[in-house]
């Protein structure tokens, strides 16, 4: 990659990073593909994905069924592609819920710091000394297990990581000239915080996003793979993984397409998240 | 430094013929075949045979006897003898003997004797632990002599029933019986069974070994070595019993079923148990409180359709409280009938207005046949105008709300099996009168019917053809009452290797008996 | 130094004390009461009653919880409600079958991570470099499980060659008896010359590890690739090369020594994220160890061991990143002022 130089803008490092980083523009378009198979999921799927049928139990993948079918019969194809929305919406939901959760403590930590910041920031320790799955696991066990359950377990989990950027953020931000000044004109703190440090820690918190979004993924995935996600009749890869294991030797489509599925969309959003950090943030990024 | 970066390459060398050297060279496990490996998914915990509770008698029934052992085969005595060879009662019903085996040896080696066995029941019931209140009828036990060992009651109680239970009935070496807990809990045993506990290596094995000198002798080609392996997982065990790596397995789910179905080498039996299932139906609160509503949903349960596609051959319609398996079971009793012009009919007798037929239905939510059984029946009462509210949850969540009648659904998902070989223990255990609910969650409360199956408990001891007819009395007044859906008899379903011949289990043991199996092909 | 190192352990403490708290309160809110796993499938009223006693479950959850904090502070875990063990001498037979399997991923991601990565960072942008980036890339895409599963399926299912499950053969272990005195199988076997019972736990660890192994060397492969490319750039690399020292002696003796402190970060981090997909692991591959100890206590509402077991995750984990951290001071000077 050329675009190393941090005085490009972030259009010439984006046109630039298209052009010669492939692997962004492979990661656009597995996502972009994911994309369209989950919103368009009822024109692409030929069956009913929960349909069962006993007459065409376990056939292997063929012209009437492009993935085979599954101990019910149900069509692995369809149910691969509806599973699609499961686990973007995975994605989505535990980034954004972790941000909620993340961002005002972040805030509050770094505007204030002292005893509030001390306070705030040993509390994120303390999720932070769960080994990663561990947390989510016992949460999801106290909740009662079930994907939306799974979700908000991951959440928790997660939302130190945004609060720690968006603390280092403000505290940098609060030492800038303007913001003493906007003090000293007796502007109210939160408007300070939310006119300045939010916007200064979009970068970082984009970027740490960005990168998330593929973990989570996984995260969820393996919840339901031990029974601790998402429950039938939900459908979901690693739930359809998880209920093929026993047969897999002898039907090995049935765990093979969904277990495909989670490695391409994860690969996707990787590489997606690979470029946006290059691009918003170059000294981020590996010596290539 | 220097050294050790050129000396890499021969280090990365030596580890891949280390890791070549396990693959290729080990030694083809030669499969013993007089040795049986059973993928269990739990762990023993109560290695005590008086605590035992739970599912560890899988393993104790083939360590341990108890005096007397159940005969499913049917005949009018429904015990055979075990180390007890032949046993009598008084005629008041207040005094059993038994006349003990000759030369029977525990395990360490002691002899079997009254003075033994006296010590190993004493033990069991002044600990008070798992399933000894069953002996609570007991004032005392001698040994008379050597081999002849005396047990009073304190009202008559069948002692021979009892004494034949898996739980809390196992005669153990009185060196053992001097210890706590903590010592069997180590991993010892000392029973008087064909198999010795030779290893156990928590988490990972239970090795039982051929008891050489078992009273029972022992021929060629029968099974010498017994190896539970815990396997967590239902999807591994099937792995192994597929490659032949495991003999048996614990637990699977019924949509794995189709993977053993047409495998030759695979046999899946299905044999009665002593279990059935049942919904129970609050007849202290809410709607189900007026008897004609609850006769209502009794005739709403689509019996037929449940056994048949929820249960899939693993069940029969349930016929009266009583299992077919057990004695005491009345074939006279009614059939429960599915009729949906019945139910309006006795839902127009009832008092419950229109706007209040909702019911709560409680029911374990791991159980799939629960799941498909009750979105069935709540499509039927649908059709008769019940709103029904599914509450599925884990059995200890769902048993605690129920227990406490402001958080008590209307109905509840149960499943029993009695804890030693008496029809008594369902009329009881589920439906006599409990000042605080624990089992009888109908919450159902009357005199009359507490007497008759108080009368038939005593009965048992002395006479029990007459104590059969008391319980049918009883079961036809829970009937009338309708106090709960009783719709299946439910089967084992045991899943082995088809070159294992002899498995009949019995269904008062929850267990295999390894002695009685052999390899070799079907005739 | 030692002041630091007394500070950091008071840290920990608090910290520790936090996640007990939060631990405790979320075994307490797990769904249905723990005493009928004691108490097998039909207790009395009177043996709930009392087993409800025995547990304390009777006080108030206040009290409950500084009994509880008190006890874990004096070592005293209880006892597990599933096994009837202490719960202490469970985690500890446990966590040594974990620790094996991660310390031997550990290992083998990082010895072949860091050849690797050097390779590529030598071969920069060439065909070695983008085999290497787009491998390491996949690796980390692959679900733990998904990849499990497809080496059960190949080495034990298709080929026959590895075992399906379990830490050693069952009549391995019955036959060749060896102390435990590590709680490492590959020592233990090793120390008690039983060689049949070594082969045994090879095989039975390679799938595991490489399944926990995969995704921690694509970290490490890029890591150290990074790093290497910016130290071969510096001046004294060049000098070096201009004394005529040998390629490789170039490479791991000069240039890697500036990668170090990178990876030792990415070793800390590693062993926190092994430990959590060791729990994934040891599910697939029957592991007994800490990971599947904990899942079946959390389900089955083992409120005893689901603390302990929460406990000494969390301190191995704590420790770890501490023992790193220090390393990292004595290290890098630099770091130690701030």
């Amino acid at each position: 990659m050329s675009g190393r130089d941090s005085d490009l803008s972030w259009k010439e490092r984006a046109h630039d990073l298209i052009r010669y980083n492939r692997l962004f523009v492979v990661g656009l378009l597995i996502t972009a593909l994911f994309l369209l198979l989950a919103l368009a999921a009822p024109i692409l799927t030929p069956q009913d994905p929960l349909e069962i049928d006993f007459e065409t139990k376990l056939e292997a993948p063929g012209i009437e069924h492009w993935f085979g079918t599954d101990v019910l019969g149900r069509d692995i194809f369809s149910r691969v592609v509806y599973a699609t929305r499961t686990s973007l919406l995975t994605g989505v939901m535990v980034v954004t819920m972790a941000l909620l959760i993340g961002l005002p403590i972040g805030l509050i930590a770094g505007y204030y710091g002292g005893r509030i910041d001390n306070f705030l920031m040993r509390i994120a320790d303390v999720f932070l000394a769960f080994p990663p799955l561990l947390l989510p696991i016992a949460i999801t066990a106290a909740l009662g297990p079930g994907l939306y359950n799974a979700l908000m377990a991951l959440a928790i989990s997660w939302f130190p990581w945004y609060a720690r950027i968006l603390r280092a953020s403000v505290i940098s931000v609060k030492e800038e000239l303007y913001v003493k000044s906007s003090q000293a004109m007796g502007m109210n703190p939160l408007r300070i915080m939310l006119r300045h440090a939010l916007p200064n820690s979009t970068t970082p918190v984009i970027v740490q996003a960005s990168m998330d979004f593929g973990y989570t993924i996984l995260a969820a995935a393996s919840l339901s793979f031990i029974g601790m996600g998402a429950r039938p009749p939900t459908l979901e890869w690693g739930l359809m993984i998880s209920n093929s294991r026993a047969i897999f030797l002898e039907y090995w489509w049935t765990a093979f397409f969904p277990g495909a599925a989670i490695f391409l969309l994860v690969l996707g959003v990787n590489l997606l998240g690979d470029g946006i950090r290059d691009i918003l943030d170059p000294n981020y990024s590996d010596k290539r | 430094m220097r050294g050790l970066l050129h000396s890499i390459k021969y280090i990365w060398l030596v580890l891949l013929l280390v890791v070549f050297a396990a693959i290729f060279l080990a030694p083809d496990r030669i499969r013993n075949s007089e040795t049986v490996i059973y993928a269990t998914y739990g762990d023993v915990k109560d290695w005590d045979p008086a605590v035992a509770f739970s599912l560890e008698v899988m393993v104790l029934a083939n360590i341990y006897e108890p005096l007397v052992y159940y005969d499913p085969s049917g005949g009018d005595e429904p015990l055979r003898p075990a180390l007890a060879e032949k046993w009598s009662v008084s005629e008041d019903g207040l005094k059993w003997t038994f006349h003990l085996r000759e030369g029977v040896r525990f395990h360490d080696g002691s002899l079997l004797t009254a003075e033994a066995a006296k010590q190993s029941l004493e033990r069991t019931i002044k600990l008070g632990k798992g399933g000894s209140y069953i002996w609570s009828s007991v004032e005392s036990i001698t040994a008379v002599d050597e081999l002849t060992l005396d047990i009073r009651t304190e009202y008559p109680a069948p002692i021979d029933l009892i004494a034949s239970s898996q739980y809390a009935a196992y005669i153990y070496s009185p060196e053992a019986a001097k210890h706590d807990s903590n010592w069997f809990n180590e991993g010892r045993a000392a029973g008087t069974g064909p198999y010795r506990l030779r290893q156990w290596e928590r988490n990972q094995q239970i090795v039982l070994e051929q008891n050489a000198d078992y009273w029972g002798g022992w021929q060629d080609g029968q099974i010498t070595r017994v190896i539970y392996k815990i396997v967590r997982e239902s999807a591994t065990q099937v792995q192994l019993l597929l490659a032949g790596e495991a003999d048996f397995l614990s637990l699977v789910s019924v949509d794995l079923l189709d993977a053993f179905e047409e495998n030759p080498d695979i046999r899946v039996a299905y044999i009665p148990s002593w279990k059935n299932s049942q919904f129970l139906i609050n007849t202290r609160q809410g709607p189900t409180r007026d008897p004609d509503f609850r006769r209502a949903l009794v005739h709403a349960w689509d019996y037929e359709t449940v056994v048949s596609n929820v249960y899939a051959g693993s069940a029969d319609v349930a016929r009266g409280i009583i299992p077919r398996s057990l004695w005491g079971h009345d074939p006279d009793l009614p059939s429960p009938i599915f009729d949906l012009d019945k139910a309006k009919n006795y839902l127009e007798l009832s008092s419950v207005p229109s706007f209040e037929r909702k019911v709560s239905i409680a029911y374990i939510a791991s159980s799939a046949a629960y799941q498909s059984a009750v979105e069935l029946y709540q499509s039927n009462l649908a059709k008769i105008g019940i709103e029904a509210e599914l509450k599925p949850g884990p059995w200890g969540s769902i048993w605690d709300q129920a227990k406490n009648l402001e958080t008590a659904p209307n109905l509840i998902s149960m499943t029993w099996w009695p804890t030693y070989a008496t029809p008594s223990d369902w009329l009881t255990g589920l439906f006599k009168t409990e000042e605080r609910a624990n089992f009888n969650l109908s919450y159902y409360s009357n005199p009359s019917y507490d007497a008759l199956v108080e009368e038939g408990v005593q009965l048992e001891a002395v006479d029990r053809l007459a104590a059969i007819e008391r319980y049918h009395e009883a079961q036809q007044i829970l009937i009338e009452d309708a106090v709960a859906v009783f719709y299946a008899d439910l089967k084992e379903r045991v899943i082995h290797r088809a070159d294992l011949l002899g498995v009949d289990p019995n269904p008062a043991y929850n267990a295999i008996f390894f002695h009685q199996l052999r390899r070799g092909k079907e005739l | 130094m030692f002041k630091t190192v007394l500070q950091r352990l008071a840290m920990m403490a608090l910290i520790l004390i936090g996640v007990m708290t939060i631990t405790f309160f979320l075994s307490r809110v797990l769904p249905g009461s723990p005493v009928e796993l004691m108490l097998g499938s039909k207790p009395t009223a009177e043996q709930i009653a009392q087993a409800e006693e025995e547990l304390g479950l009777n006080k108030p959850l206040i009290e409950q919880y500084f009994i509880f904090l008190g006890d874990a502070i004096r070592g005293d875990f209880g006892t597990s409600l599933i096994t009837g063990q202490p719960v202490t001498a469970d985690v500890f037979v446990r966590a040594t079958a974990t620790f094996e399997l991660v310390t031997l991923a550990l290992l083998l991601s990082l010895s072949v991570g860091i050849p690797l990565g050097v390779k590529a960072a030598v071969r920069k942008e060439q065909w070695l470099d983008h085999g290497v980036r787009m491998a390491s890339v996949a690796a980390v895409a692959i679900p733990v499980f998904f990849l499990g599963l497809l080496l059960q399926v190949i080495f034990a299912g298709k080929l026959g060659l590895l075992p399906l499950q379990g830490r050693i053969d069952s009549d391995v272990l019955l036959d060749h008896f060896f102390p435990r005195i590590s709680g490492f199988y590959l020592v233990d076997t090793l120390l008690a010359g039983e060689w049949a019972a070594f082969a045994s736990a090879v095989r039975h660890l390679l799938l595991p590890v490489l399944t926990l192994s995969l995704a921690s060397m694509a970290t490490i492969i890029r890591v150290t690739r990074s790093m290497m490319i910016e130290a071969l750039q510096e001046d004294y690399i060049r000098s070096v090369r201009a004394y005529g020292v040998p390629q490789k002696e170039i490479y791991y003796l000069y240039a890697l020594k500036a990668t170090l402190i990178p990876l030792l970060t990415v070793v800390g981090l590693t062993y926190g994220f092994m430990l959590g997909g060791s729990i994934i692991v040891e599910y697939i591959f029957d592991w007994p160890g800490v990971g599947g100890y904990m899942v079946e206590a959390l389900l089955n509402n083992d409120f005893t061991a689901v603390m302990g077991v929460t406990f000494f995750v969390a301190f191995a984990y704590l420790l770890i990143n501490l023992a790193i951290d220090l390393i990292y001071q004595a290290v890098d000077p630099r770091l130690r002022v701030s």
